[in-house]
């Protein structure tokens, strides 16, 4: 079992010019589990300390975290 | 003079005991004053109550679904303790690894799985709830990794970050793990935690726990919750009154 996904996905924030936060559920090695095994979240919390949802950085694409992941 | 034997060897005699002899030997006498074979009755023939010293309970009767205990060294009573005994139980076990990714913001998240369900047969019953997690991280910089319970009762009211619900304080929640990475990528060991919390739903309907994770990181990284290659498990026991 792979970390890669994780791994790939952090090149996209090193220079800190995207800002993610995400909840990934186990292995992610297909486009299909990227569109159906992540939460993505705004950054912010609610008055209740909770993540709140929001949407994937347009830049973070399955085909652009498959080219980092074939990298490593 | 009064006869009190009979020597019948020096008769040259006998006395057949079966056939020869009838009436009853008096108790006064070292007989039992009766033909009955059963010589005491302990239901009718018996009043009061053998101490516990003699082997009894010094009791004539007890209360209702409680249980015997010696409140002295020689005297029992109906108690009503607690038994603490186990009513119902749940487990899940959970083989795969969540991963909280990124460089920005914080917040609790729940995760799907593993949960574990309990339905109360009592308001007064308590949960208690067991849970293996594996934690570990990669990344650079400080990194924090807090815990908590989300309880969400059927058809009632949902409670995220429990142990925070109940002292404010508590804003890392139930457990927390603080990662100090150094370099880009690097893997911390997994670290297995058993996690034990006790939670009164005071409801009879059904309960169901989820686990909740946050963290919070200066910079850039991966939070794996749980592995790949283990399986953890979630156990969530009723606790009786």
């Amino acid at each position: 079992m792979s970390r890669k996904f994780g791994t790939a996905l952090q090149t996209f924030c090193n220079d800190n010019s995207i800002k993610y936060r995400c909840l990934i559920d186990g292995t992610v090695e297909t486009e299909e589990q990227f569109n159906n095994q992540i939460i993505w979240y705004t950054g912010q919390a609610d008055s209740e300390g909770m993540a709140i949802v929001g949407i994937k950085p347009n830049e973070i694409t399955w085909t652009a975290v498959k080219a980092e992941m074939d990298k490593l | 003079m009064t006869l009190t034997t009979i020597n019948l060897a020096a008769l040259g005699d006998t006395i057949n005991l079966s056939t020869e002899v009838t009436g009853t030997l008096p108790t006064g006498n070292g007989g039992t004053g009766s033909t009955a074979t059963t010589f005491v009755n302990a239901a009718s023939n018996v009043t009061g109550t053998l101490p516990v010293p003699n082997g009894g309970t010094g009791l004539a009767s007890g209360t209702t679904d409680q249980l015997l205990k010696f409140t002295g060294s020689t005297t029992l009573a109906s108690s009503a303790i607690s038994t603490g005994k186990i009513g119902a139980l749940n487990s899940r076990t959970r083989r795969g690894e969540y991963n909280i990714s990124g460089n920005h913001g914080s917040g609790f998240v729940t995760m799907a799985e593993p949960y574990v369900t309990i339905t109360p047969s009592s308001t007064s019953s308590r949960v208690k709830l067991t849970f293996q997690v594996l934690l570990s991280a990669d990344g650079t910089g400080y990194k924090t990794t807090d815990l908590d319970i989300e309880r969400a009762i059927s058809g009632g009211a949902t409670t995220s970050r429990l142990a925070h619900s109940g002292d404010s304080s508590s804003i890392q929640g139930v457990a927390g793990r603080t990662f100090s990475g150094s370099s880009a990528v690097s893997q911390t060991p997994t670290t297995l935690y058993t996690l034990v919390w006790i939670d009164n739903p005071s409801t009879t309907s059904a309960v169901t726990y989820k686990l909740m994770s946050q963290a919070n990181d200066s910079t850039n990284g991966n939070l794996y919750i749980f592995n790949n290659g283990q399986t953890c498990t979630f156990v969530g026991e009723e606790i009786l009154p």
